[in-house]
């Protein structure tokens, strides 16, 4: 679903990704460990077509994102669920309507995208907040209503910017359970997280770990996790990934 | 390798979604709304007293100064024809006067104008010259300024062969008084047209404030049409109101004042009515400031360049 390629980029004049080759596939979570300035974001940046490396290739589903034109991106952003590390809501307009833009991008019929959104807070157990102001919430709840976001619908690939952060134990038990169902529906979740409980608990859970330092990989490339119970590649059929009218 | 599927979303929920969250986001920025149409009003109001500053000098330039038509009469034209058509241009609005001038008159008026050398006239019939009506015209856009227009009304009339059309310089004070409008002309020019300037870059801060929407919409995978489109509409929506909320109020106070003197001290209201009361002037004017004001939203929720919204080589 997704491959890095020789990925490098420079921010700044400081080099942040150094050649760095990633893989998630459909039906796993791949777990970026790093401290800060490890260049977590910056990889998931890219891996969300928000951001153009320097250098090297990034394959999501079948396409080159690098190669791709400008008028595209759109058509591969609407199939990933990305969390930043700040979530940015619309303001004045509910978690239910914020969680339903993500559908609105696809063009699900409205209906139905208020279901999936109401399914996706039911996910992360904040379906209470839904009509509440994002910008009323405490920071812990608007990185819920922004991982609902990013799991409505489920997406062929979830990426979330330290998904644990501001958030208490039960609340990241609720989010990991939440992606682990997003990964049995199909999906490829690429998580960077600088939480050891929760890398830990990711890792029990059946995630693959990466180790990011300075731009580089460290450790944890070739390891290979999948979910307790199944095998999750074999098993599970490969999504339909409707990349729209995508073009290079 | 996952393979691709064709897009399977109709146009339908998309074009639901986008009415939906066009209509939403009015609702949600009303104060943006409101705030850049009153900038639209104001920058509507400055640009008429702009173009009413361009025009009153325009008419000055036509109305100022002494005119004065002579008609040519057919000699066959019987002197009772002759007197109900001066009585009738006399009656003309604009029209300072009409005199009659017989053959004989105007023969003896070229005589007394060629002094010393008037013996080329010796041995000249008395009706050598034909009958001639004089008449003069007082200064304004109903007198002077429609000069021309009467001239070729006049040379298409029965009885009349042609028409001589006669400037005077205008006086030394009358000058002053040109250049006088000519500077108060260009101030108001410069006064309303930055203004209006002012006014538009305000409107265009508002609608900038929709920019936080346009980076959510992005960032979920929008296109282009679908970011900026819900601005592009609150934009329009914005110039119109605020254009027409101008022209409106103008129209109101000014026709419900006193009639406007056709004085030098006034003609920048006579015209500013004109400008906005009268033609289509009005409908070009709001019509202009939508599409601007649609313009403004696209452009001012345009998104700071990153690598990742770059271009990419072609393949």
């Amino acid at each position: 679903m997704l491959r890095l390629v020789a990925v490098s980029l420079r921010s700044g004049g400081e080099l942040v990704l150094d050649a760095l080759t990633v893989e998630a596939r459909a039906g796993e979570i791949l777990v970026v460990e790093g401290n800060r300035g490890a260049g977590k974001t910056m990889l998931l940046e890219i891996a969300a077509a928000r951001r153009l490396p320097d250098a090297g290739e990034v394959w999501i589903a079948d396409h080159d994102v690098t190669a791709l034109q400008r008028d595209s991106l759109p058509f591969v952003r609407r199939n990933i669920g990305f969390v930043e590390a700040q979530p940015v809501f619309l303001q004045r307009a509910t978690v239910l309507e914020n969680v339903m833009l993500a559908l609105a991008a696809r063009g699900e019929p409205v209906a139905w995208a208020r279901e999936a959104a109401m399914r996706a807070l039911g996910k992360v157990g904040i379906v209470g907040l839904a009509a509440a102001d994002p910008a009323r919430l405490s920071n812990g709840a608007r990185r819920l209503a922004g991982i609902a976001r990013a799991l409505a619908g489920v997406p062929p690939l979830v990426l979330l910017d330290d998904p644990s952060a501001s958030l208490s134990a039960a609340d990241s038990g609720a989010v990991l359970s939440a992606l682990i169902g997003a990964v049995e529906s199909g999906a490829a979740v690429v998580c960077a997280s600088a939480d050891g409980a929760f890398v830990s608990a990711a890792a029990a859970a059946g995630a693959r770990r990466l180790r990011l330092d300075a731009g580089r990989l460290v450790a944890g490339a070739g390891t290979m996790v999948v979910l307790p119970g199944r095998r999750v590649r074999e098993t599970l059929p490969e999504r339909q990934v409707d990349l729209g009218k995508v073009g290079s | 390798m996952t393979t691709l599927a064709a897009a399977s979303s109709s146009l339908g929920p998309r074009f639901g979604w986008g009415v939906r969250l066009t209509t939403q986001g009015l609702r949600r920025h009303r104060g943006t709304l409101i705030a850049s149409a009153a900038a639209f009003s104001i920058a509507t109001a400055a640009l008429a007293v702009c173009v009413a500053g361009a025009r009153t000098g325009a008419s000055r330039a036509v109305t100022s100064g002494t005119v004065q038509l002579v008609a040519l009469l057919d000699d066959a034209l019987p002197e009772a024809d002759r007197n109900e058509l001066a009585a009738t241009l006399g009656r003309l609005p604009g029209v300072a006067g009409v005199r009659v001038l017989p053959s004989a008159e105007a023969l003896g008026r070229m005589r007394a104008e060629l002094g010393e050398r008037a013996a080329v006239l010796d041995g000249v019939e008395e009706g050598f010259l034909p009958t001639t009506l004089e008449i003069s015209l007082r200064p304004g856009r109903q007198g002077v300024g429609r000069a021309d227009e009467l001239a070729w009304r006049l040379r298409h009339t029965g009885g009349i062969s042609d028409v001589d059309l006669l400037r005077s310089e205008a006086d030394h004070r009358l000058v002053e008084e040109q250049e006088t409008s000519h500077r108060l002309r260009i101030a108001v020019m410069i006064l309303g047209g930055t203004v209006a300037l002012v006014a538009l870059l305000l409107a265009a801060g508002v609608l900038r404030r929709r920019r936080a929407d346009a980076s959510v919409f992005a960032g979920l995978g929008f296109t282009a049409l679908a970011v900026h489109g819900p601005a592009l509409v609150a934009g329009a929506l914005a110039a119109f109101v605020g254009a027409v909320v101008a022209v409106g109020a103008i129209r109101l106070t000014l026709r419900g004042g006193p009639p406007l003197p056709d004085a030098p001290s006034s003609r920048l209201l006579t015209s500013l009515v004109r400008g906005l009361c009268e033609g289509r002037g009005q409908i070009v004017a709001v019509a202009a400031l939508t599409l601007l004001g649609g313009a403004l939203g696209w452009w001012g929720t345009r998104l700071p360049g990153r690598k990742g919204d770059e271009l990419a080589p072609p393949p």
